[in-house]
């Protein structure tokens, strides 16, 4: 008991083991915590990329062949293209991460309980007991803070337990980057569950506008997810007050609500003699300018906090 | 993996085959109900459901109830109908008295007294006759069909009715109805101090089923009647409860209780002014006059009642006496009487209307009423009464005047207007010696009216569909609002909507007016579940009619 | 070690935070939700005596009978309505009288008219007659592939000096139960 034990291997240190944050680390977890990981970040921008190149892939077959898919067939081509958008990060992912990998079943398990979370509380809460489609489109001011509040907090919060209650109290949740790693893990899944029921519920979905809806789920989900998993990353390692983690589920969760009204308002187009009413493309564009400038911002906060603490200037607690 | 992640993982996808699995459960909403007030009746509470068996061949056979008096009186009560005397005023149908009848077949043969159903004079005859049924002992009666005479006899006050079709009209199969009855026994058979079950539905509205018991107190007789004129009984029984139900304990019919004296001036001895039956919004002596009230303590014996019911049974038959005339629609002293008022937009040379309309859109310039007159007499005084939402415009009505239209022929009246016809509900009284014969209402502006010539207006139908599968959305609303009001302002008044259009299960819909070129609408397009779209000022210009529009909606 | 027994219930208090946070805002996106359903204003019907408060968002439409007809057009292929009526009536008849001849003139205009029930309830603690009925709604027109509609009713005749308001609640089969919430607010805020 005299002895402190690293916080994250739970072995005994020395006594003049590093410190951050009040907690103490031995010496190789030390090290870990401040890595760097630029494959992460590679990982990401190739996921954005991934994903555009993946819109512009299916529109151009769908326009080029002119598939006529219906029933059976129709559900299983959308779910199937729900599923290799989220493969794509994931694969960029594994690729990137070559040198000193995450353990690949830890990964795929945050993803999976992301999914299964949406299936079983997240879509049931919003859709049959909140009932947000009834009443959201109702009124502008209303429609933005019922999806911050119902929306966005539901959502966010299960990506949050998902890796809060699974991986982040092990040890192999050693460094700062592993939340947004497995945050952005978790909310691939609640992605690809929210796109698989969006599919099966309509029996099938226009190829052409569904593609487009199922990489903009996809993008909005892990971009907040990522955010709360950088909070979360942070709670582990650092001095944090205890009212950090509730802002960072919060921010994720206003931004959640902002970017699904946005994304509805400039999908909604004005209504002129012939019809109209729906262009997809805006919301294309929102999501990957949100998920970049996430991303970026991720990206740019973890380094300047590496590059902080292997300066040195915290050599026992404070945050900066 | 570790064991926690994996623990964690179990659960939840147990959780999420739950999920999958539990249907979509809300509470469903309870109505607010208090506890019915019980009322001071005889009539068991608990429901024992029997029924006569319906059978489907000509005659049923009489059911002989054993020893249970609680189904017999069960069955009694299901068997015994409120029948309402119904005329028509105004293009609805009133109440103008009610009594009681007994349902002799499942087919709906139902036995009650002449005055019940009809009456000697032609003037007050019912344009039809309701009969509402007991379903439940604490309930008050269900208005269910419409019946019509079989057969008929004034002197002896009995008449067979048999139910023909439901509230709407349509023809009912009476194979079908299996309805509760009882059978008919022998009147002859009753001595002194028999106890007797009465049932019937002594007043107006709001009343359930009554039982009454009494015995057997005496007979009497009457010339031109053989055998026993009228079973006397110590009971009192309400005088609703003419034409109702009188049985012996085996619950077989043994006659019809009946008001005694009934018909002629004594029927308005206990009349009172309880309903608005002439729709002009007040209960006063303008309106019909509805009997209650009044005892009874005689039944007619059955057996008087046998031929008749035979006579009904074997097919439609000619009443004895004098026939009810198809009633002219409206009363007044002499036999005048108008038609109903029919509105037009205008009269052709024969002074007969170019069309009948309901409605006149906003800006119409002339209003025309017609009506078909007989009976009159030149001299009569006659008065127009018109009414603009309400309020009595006397510079268009015509004060009380002679007549100088002649015996017979039709008329019209109309009210102008060069900068067109100030919006509102138009109605039009007409009265002969302060009596009103006819009247009608018709509404000006708040819609517009179909574009009659074809090219002059567009005329909007296509599809709304969900933006991400391409498929119809039913139910969806497609609205255009009247020129000059933006969705924004739009506050929910019907009267701001220049027409609109629901989306079948195909998402398809056909506005049903044209909307006129070289206009701007505001036009909103909503589904439940959906972002609304709206467009401001959308351009009506020179495009061909009917225009397909195609409008995509994205689920929230 | 009290630095780390601090950092522990830190992190303890954060964790509670955290679902603390999410219930509150739960809890708010609920009373939203029910604001933004049952929103109303109020409106006067002068001629008539009678205010009361209708559902913003339903469209609304003034008349001699109905006086008021509100629906909602975002209830699914049948929009939920409420109609108000008033029918001049004798103090000492029945309402079912009044509910009888609407049930009459309805029968006439709709097909399988059928009436259900007839009860007693009360409402602003007095006794009104309450009737539930159905019917099915057929469109005619050849052009457009309507299904039929099973609506459900219910009339609350509601009895005042010489007259009975009758309020009239019509809703598709399956929304029937979700809407039955707006037709018992109507009522209760009706005043005449």
């Amino acid at each position: 008991m005299d002895k402190d034990l690293c916080c994250v291997c739970q072995q005994p240190v020395d006594a003049d083991a590093k410190q951050l944050g009040g907690r103490t680390y031995c010496v190789r977890h030390f090290a870990k915590v401040t890595q760097d990981r630029p494959g992460v970040w590679r990982a990401g921008l190739g996921m954005i990329a991934g994903q555009l190149g993946f819109v512009l892939l299916i529109e151009i077959l769908v326009g080029l062949f002119k598939p006529a898919f219906s029933g059976w067939a129709l559900v299983a081509v959308g779910v199937g293209l729900a599923l290799v958008s989220a493969l794509i990060w994931l694969v960029f992912f594994y690729q990137q991460d070559r040198l000193e990998p995450e353990p690949k079943g830890y990964v795929l398990s945050v993803f999976i309980l992301g999914a299964l979370l949406a299936q079983a509380i997240g879509i049931p809460l919003l859709d049959n007991v909140f009932e947000v489609q009834r009443w959201l489109p109702r009124s502008p001011l209303g429609g933005l803070l019922g999806a911050i509040l119902v929306i966005g907090f539901v959502q966010e919060f299960l990506k949050y337990a998902a890796v809060r209650y699974s991986i982040f109290p092990l040890p192999e949740f050693d460094e700062r980057v592993d939340g947004v790693i497995y945050g952005t893990a978790a909310g691939l899944g609640y992605a690809t569950m929210l796109n698989i029921n969006y599919i099966i519920a309509d029996g099938g979905v226009h190829l052409q506008a569904g593609v487009i809806r199922i990489v903009v789920t996809a993008l909005a989900q892990a971009s907040f997810a990522g955010l709360t998993g950088y909070f979360l990353g942070r709670a582990k390692f650092e001095d944090e007050p205890s009212w950090w983690l509730p802002s960072g589920v919060a921010l994720a969760a206003v931004l959640n609500g902002v970017f699904t009204t946005l994304r509805g308002e400039l999908t909604t187009t004005a209504l002129d003699l012939s019809g109209g009413g729906f262009n997809p493309w805006p919301g294309l564009l929102l999501a990957t300018v949100a998920a970049a400038a996430t991303f970026g911002a991720l990206f740019y906060l973890i380094r300047r906090a590496n590059q902080i603490t292997l300066s040195g200037v915290d050599a026992e607690g404070g945050a900066e | 993996m570790s064991k926690q992640v994996r623990l964690l993982i179990l659960c939840v996808t147990f959780l999420t085959v739950l999920a999958c699995g539990a249907p979509n459960t809300l509470p469903p909403a309870t109505p607010t109900t208090a506890a019915k007030p019980a009322k001071a009746t005889a009539t068991p509470t608990k429901e024992a459901a029997v029924a006569a068996t319906p059978v489907s061949e000509t005659t049923p056979s009489p059911t002989t109830f054993t020893g249970d008096d609680r189904q017999i009186r069960q069955t009694l009560l299901r068997a015994t109908v409120q029948i309402i005397a119904l005329v028509k005023e105004g293009g609805r149908l009133q109440p103008l008295w009610t009594g009681s009848g007994s349902i002799l077949t499942p087919d709906g043969l139902i036995l009650t007294n002449a005055h019940v159903v009809s009456d000697p004079d032609p003037n007050y005859q019912p344009d039809a006759l309701g009969v509402a049924i007991t379903v439940r002992s604490d309930d008050t009666p269900d208005l269910r069909y419409l019946a019509e005479i079989r057969a008929i006899d004034y002197d002896l006050d009995l008449a067979v009715i048999q139910i023909v079709s439901d509230l709407s009209g349509s023809a009912v199969d009476p194979k079908q109805l299996g309805l509760t009855y009882a059978p008919l026994g022998d009147s002859d058979a009753l001595e002194l101090g028999d106890l007797l079950h009465i049932l019937g539905y002594p007043g107006i509205g709001g009343e359930t089923i009554t039982f009454t018991e009494g015995v057997v107190s005496g007979f009497t007789r009457e010339p031109g009647v053989e055998g026993r004129a009228y079973v006397k009984t110590d009971a009192t029984i309400a005088g609703g409860n003419s034409g109702g139900l009188a049985a012996n304990l085996s619950g077989e019919i043994i006659g019809v209780p009946t008001q005694v004296g009934y018909g002629g001036a004594e029927r308005f001895a206990d009349c009172r002014y309880l309903a608005d039956t002439n729709g002009d919004g007040y209960v006063n002596e303008y309106d019909n006059c509805i009997p209650v009230g009044g005892f009874i303590n005689a039944i007619r014996p059955v057996n008087l009642a046998k031929s008749l019911v035979d006579a009904a049974k074997s097919g439609a038959t000619v009443p004895t006496t004098p026939t009810p005339t198809r009633p002219k629609p409206g009363k007044t002293a002499g036999q005048a009487s108008f038609s109903k008022i029919t509105f037009a937009p205008a009269v052709d040379d024969y002074d007969q209307p170019t069309m009948a309309v309901t409605q006149l859109p906003s800006g119409a310039t002339q209003l025309y009423a017609c009506w078909e007159y007989e009976g009159m007499a030149d001299g009569l005084t006659w008065e127009a009464r018109w009414y603009l939402d309400g309020k009595y415009q006397s510079d268009v009505s015509w004060t009380p005047a002679p007549w100088k239209g002649g015996e017979s022929g039709s008329w019209w009246l109309s009210v102008s207007n060069e900068n067109g016809l100030i919006a509102g509900v138009y109605r039009l009284e007409l009265y002969v010696e302060d009596q009103k014969l006819a009247e009608g209402s018709i509404k000006v502006g708040g819609a517009a009216s179909p574009s009659t010539t074809p090219g002059e207006g567009l005329l909007i139908q296509g599809y709304v569909i969900n933006a991400n599968t391409r498929r119809g959305i039913e139910g969806a609303l497609y609205i255009v609002l009247n020129p000059g009001v933006t969705v924004g302002d739009w506050n929910g008044d019907e009267d701001q909507v220049y027409t609109f259009a629901q989306t079948d299960i195909n998402g398809y819909f056909e506005l049903p007016y044209a909307l006129e070129r070289n206009q701007s609408y505001g036009i909103l397009v909503w589904a439940e579940g959906y972002r609304p779209v709206i467009g401001d000022d959308v351009f009506i210009g020179d495009e061909a009619s009917p225009f397909e529009v195609e409008v995509a909606l994205q689920r929230e | 070690m009290t630095a780390v027994a601090k950092t522990l219930r830190r992190d303890r208090w954060a964790d509670w935070a955290v679902i603390v946070l999410v219930a509150l805002a739960l809890l708010l996106g609920v009373w939203l939700r029910q604001a933004t359903l049952y929103r109303a204003e109020d409106f006067t019907l002068g001629d008539a005596g009678i205010s009361g408060r209708v559902f913003t968002g339903w469209v609304r439409q003034t008349g001699t009978d109905p006086l008021l007809t509100v629906r909602n057009p975002l209830s699914g292929s049948f929009n939920t309505v409420l109609e108000l009526r008033s029918r001049a009536l004798a103090d000492e008849a029945d309402a079912t009288l009044v509910l009888d001849a609407l049930a009459l003139e309805r029968a006439v205009t709709v097909d399988a008219y059928k009436t259900l029930s007839t009860s007693r309830v009360v409402v602003h603690s007095q006794t009104a007659t309450q009737r539930t009925f159905t019917y099915v709604l057929v469109d005619h027109n050849p052009y457009v592939d309507r299904l039929p509609e099973v609506v459900r009713g219910v009339d609350v005749a509601l009895r005042d000096e010489g007259r009975v308001i009758v309020v009239t609640y019509l809703a598709g089969s399956e929304t029937f139960d979700a809407d039955y919430r707006y037709f018992r607010t109507f009522v209760e805020n009706l005043q005449y």
